[in-house]
């Protein structure tokens, strides 16, 4: 029967605390063969010391995993500090196939296509996917994101439609320092990776999405990469100091944490929240008036509305139980689930008061282990395709037919 | 429809467009300014609450010292909560304590830090700070973030700190400056990391208090702790030397008691045991009459004839394996040895010698037994004498007094007419024989197992008649 074990960490100590999270992990599991290893830690850990402490526990097994802003497990969450969470599964009646393509920095669109070239031979339209990939690059000796939209591009000219796939872009902290993964048996960096599940067991994942729209419809009419240059025919700046008044003139900085913009890819005249792609705006350009998202998906043409940030911690408890009642209904087993939750979201940086881990937690009530962490983008199927999500939460659930 | 209703048709649906179009940019605009006004609303929710939370944090972080301050067994594991605290709670990236070194009261030194990786310790921690950067960086507290002007002092200590905002607090103690207390953020970012701002300072003069109370507490305690780490050695070392004094002592008392039991032992050999006993405990005996004491001589016949026949060695050594028989058949039957004259052997018996016979009969079956031996068993080992050895033997009961002379060399000794006598009757004895005189005669004349022969009133030299009796034993007769 497969099972799987969640740990949990906070101490300083990089090594103990890989150590003591993968202990608690594997309690929770009969230990005999571990088939997979999740592994999560903020970027205040050493990351090899980390890992060494994992492996003197668990030993020679597929480790899958890379930093976080922080992690969640069924009785802690936390972030910013030292936490650090593993997760172990035992895999009955199910494989487990891993993928690796380096180099993302240097290239999204060709990192995308080699990672999925692998997945597309191995003809694996029906399994479940959770796809990582690191978000800091500092190739050039300063912060740049690693984009989403062209590693999905990439992806896409290898596979004919996206199978079942979530995951997340990863990084270890608010700052965006330097980051590091795991995979197999070893470190890496600048890695997109993936790991499909076939066999006995089905992946059901529900948005949690964190903004709803505020205002009328607005069009990119310039855009370069991840930067708006103009909207409705005026420059991207323009556009949100008129939107915000005169008054965020004074700090042009704090243009960048107001606004967040959203993609309905539903129907344009239905107000339905979970068909958006909410997209942060993380930086603002003077000199060419233009606006910093944290993806390059906003091209020219692209139809959006300002969004509020903001969401229903109640609804986020009830859509999980009715997930987990409608797995269960179909007479699956929930063996575990990740949550993918936007660094963003936590009560310290959002105006929420209340942490929706703890809402998550609740819905889940210990009835299976639930692995989750915060990052720097959610990936997740809307409207049909794969997108990197700001502000959201991404709940998967793992079940099995016993 | 004619054209000209089709146009005034058309006409009513361009102006109905038209006006459509008006509303659709009405709500538009309106519902644009709602969304800028509720954005900002919510935008400056965010940062209210994040200013909210700083202070808010301010008041957890000293409570949760606090907590560290009491649950805290070192200084050492005091700082690293305390520096993790920092961290984690204050968001900061990286802190540093820096310290005056023991030895070099004016140097200011990194001593504990949390969030440098190792390589930076070893790059940035390795050389000294320039001891002017504390005293020109901040007067009492230093608060660097975006917006401030920075002095060539602050930007050196940035440097140095690998911070390049940051804030920091003098730790005092009794007016002067024993370290200080300094924390920072790579970034400044709303509203992940917010400004440092002057109130996080004040929460940092709050926490140096706390701190450098704690640290002195503990240098106190330590203190106090090594004294009694010194006392506790002192007073294990005093109970070692105290227990090696006690054995020595032991040792001395064993040794001592040993060398007493010798001479004790000496003492028993040369003096009757309550004489000895009254000669320790007084350190001098004094002289008894003894009412009923019987004297024994020996004397072997024609000595001087023995010592020219054979070698003075032999003859002395014949004489002690002889005395040293006879030493053995008195002390079984309760005798004491008085002295020996020459190849004259001296003993006696005192009524109260504690044996179930009477001092006569012991004194009697002792001669009987001492005659026995001379005449066989030492006859046998003196058998390469042409001539063996020969013996009288006379004992006599009265009074007499007993009593120690001299210092060096003393001697227990008897005195009196009952010794002189007992001395002639060994002189009037006869070889081989007991000779008793009729004052002992009294004393064992009951003696189923004794045979007497009277020898009758025999005159004595200087004493008149003395009657005289040779006495034996009739084995058929002693009890088993």
């Amino acid at each position: 029967m497969s099972k799987f074990g969640v740990g949990f960490s906070e101490l300083t100590d990089s090594r103990k605390a890989g150590a003591e999270a993968a202990l608690e992990a594997l309690d929770h599991c009969s230990g005999v063969h571990i088939h997979l290893c999740f592994l999560f830690c903020t970027s205040r850990h050493l990351a090899e010391e980390f890992f060494e402490g994992v492996k003197s526990i668990l030993g020679s097994v597929p480790y899958i995993g890379g930093f976080a802003n922080g992690v969640i497990t069924n009785n802690h969450f936390g972030y910013d500090g030292y936490q650090c969470a593993v997760g172990v599964l035992e895999a009955d009646d199910m494989t487990i196939h891993m993928y690796l393509q380096e180099g993302i920095a240097a290239n999204e669109y060709e990192t995308g296509k080699n990672l999925f070239h692998q997945v597309a031979r191995s003809d694996l339209n029906e399994a479940a996917f959770i796809l990582l990939f690191d978000a800091v690059n500092r190739e050039k000796g300063y912060f740049q994101m690693n984009f989403g939209t062209p590693l999905f591009e990439g992806a896409r000219s290898e596979i004919e439609k996206w199978p079942n796939i979530v995951g997340a872009r990863m990084m270890g902290d608010m700052k965006f320092k330097p980051t590091s993964q795991w995979f197999g048996d070893r470190m890496t960096h600048n890695a997109a990776m993936a790991v499909a599940f076939t066999g006995n067991v089905e992946m059901d994942t529900i948005v949690l999405q964190g903004c709803y729209p505020a205002s009328s419809y607005h069009t990119v009419t310039k855009a370069n990469g991840a930067a708006i240059l103009e909207i409705d025919g005026k420059p991207a700046l323009d556009f949100a100091i008129d939107f915000l008044g005169p008054a965020v003139q004074e700090d042009l900085q704090k243009i960048k944490f107001f606004v967040t913009l959203g993609k309905n890819l539903g129907d344009k005249w239905v107000l339905d929240n979970t068909q958006y792609v909410n997209r942060m705006c993380v930086g603002i350009d003077p000199k060419q008036k233009g606006l910093i998202m944290a993806e390059s998906d906003m091209t020219e043409g692209t139809e959006f509305q300002l969004m509020r940030r903001g969401f229903d911690l109640d609804k986020i408890e009830k859509e999980i139980r009715t997930l987990v009642r409608k797995v269960e209904d179909q007479g699956r087993r929930p063996l575990f689930s990740l949550y993918f939750n936007c660094a963003g979201r936590a009560t310290a940086y959002s105006q929420q008061n209340e942490e929706d881990a703890l809402y998550v937690q609740r819905a889940i009530n210990d009835r299976f282990p639930v692995l989750g962490f915060y990052e720097a983008g959610e990936l997740a199927k809307v409207a049909g395709d794969l997108q990197v999500l700001d502000w959201s939460g991404v709940f998967s659930l793992f079940s099995v037919k016993d | 429809m004619d054209n000209k209703e089709l146009l005034e048709t058309l006409n009513r649906y361009e102006a109905q467009i038209a006006e459509l179009q008006r509303a659709v940019g009405y709500y538009s605009k309106l519902s644009d300014e709602v969304a800028s006004y509720n954005v900002q609303v919510d935008s400056e929710v965010i940062l209210l609450k994040r200013n909210l939370e700083e202070k808010r944090l301010g008041y957890k972080i000293l409570l949760a010292l606090h907590e560290i301050i009491g649950s805290s067994i070192n200084i050492e594991n005091f700082f690293s909560s305390t520096l993790e605290l920092i961290l984690t709670t204050l968001n900061m990236d990286r802190v540093v304590v820096f310290w005056k070194e023991e030895s070099q009261k004016s140097v200011l030194k990194p001593t504990w830090f949390l969030g440098y990786a190792q390589d930076e310790v070893n790059a940035a921690f390795s050389r000294p700070l320039e001891k002017a950067v504390f005293e020109n960086a901040g007067e009492q507290g230093i608060l660097v973030n975006k917006s401030t002007r920075r002095n060539e002092w602050q930007d050196k200590l940035s440097a140095y700190i690998k911070l390049p905002f940051f804030l920091g607090t003098r730790i005092v103690d009794q007016g002067q400056t024993v370290g200080w207390l300094i924390a920072g953020r790579e970034k400044e970012a709303l509203p992940f990391y917010p400004p440092l701002m002057p109130e996080n300072v004040e929460t940092f003069e709050v926490m140096a208090g706390f701190i450098k109370a704690t640290y002195f507490n503990f240098r106190l305690y330590n203190r106090l702790e090594q004294a009694n780490a010194r006392l506790e050695n002192y007073n294990q070392e005093l109970e070692k030397k105290v227990e090696e004094r006690t054995r020595d002592i032991e040792q001395s008392r064993q040794e001592l008691a040993r060398e007493k039991d010798k001479s004790d032992e000496l003492l028993l050999n040369i003096l009757p045991y309550d004489v000895a006993e009254e000669l320790k405990n007084k350190g001098y005996y004094s002289a008894k009459r003894l009412e009923e004491e019987t004297i024994l001589f020996t004397d072997f016949v024609n000595f001087t004839n023995y010592s020219e026949m054979m070698a003075p060695e032999d003859l002395v050594a014949d004489l002690d394996q002889c005395f040293r028989v006879f030493d053995g058949i008195i002390t079984k039957h309760g005798l004491e040895k008085i002295k020996t004259i020459g190849d004259s052997y001296m003993a006696a018996a005192a009524v109260d010698q504690g044996t179930e016979e009477s001092a006569a009969l012991s004194a009697i079956l002792a001669g009987i037994e001492m005659q026995e031996y001379v005449q066989n068993d030492f006859k046998s080992h003196s058998a390469q004498l042409k001539v063996p050895f020969r013996m009288r033997l006379g004992i006599n009961t009265g009074p007499v007094v007993a009593g120690i002379v001299g210092v060096k060399k003393f001697q227990y000794d008897i005195w009196g007419d009952t010794v002189n006598t007992a001395s002639r009757m060994e002189s009037y004895g006869a070889i081989g024989k007991v000779n008793i005189s009729a004052a002992t005669y009294e004393y064992v004349k009951n003696v189923p197992y004794l045979k007497f022969e009277a020898r009758g009133k025999i005159e004595v030299k200087g004493k008149g008649e003395i009657e005289m009796y040779f006495v034996s034993v009739d084995e058929s007769l002693k009890p088993g």
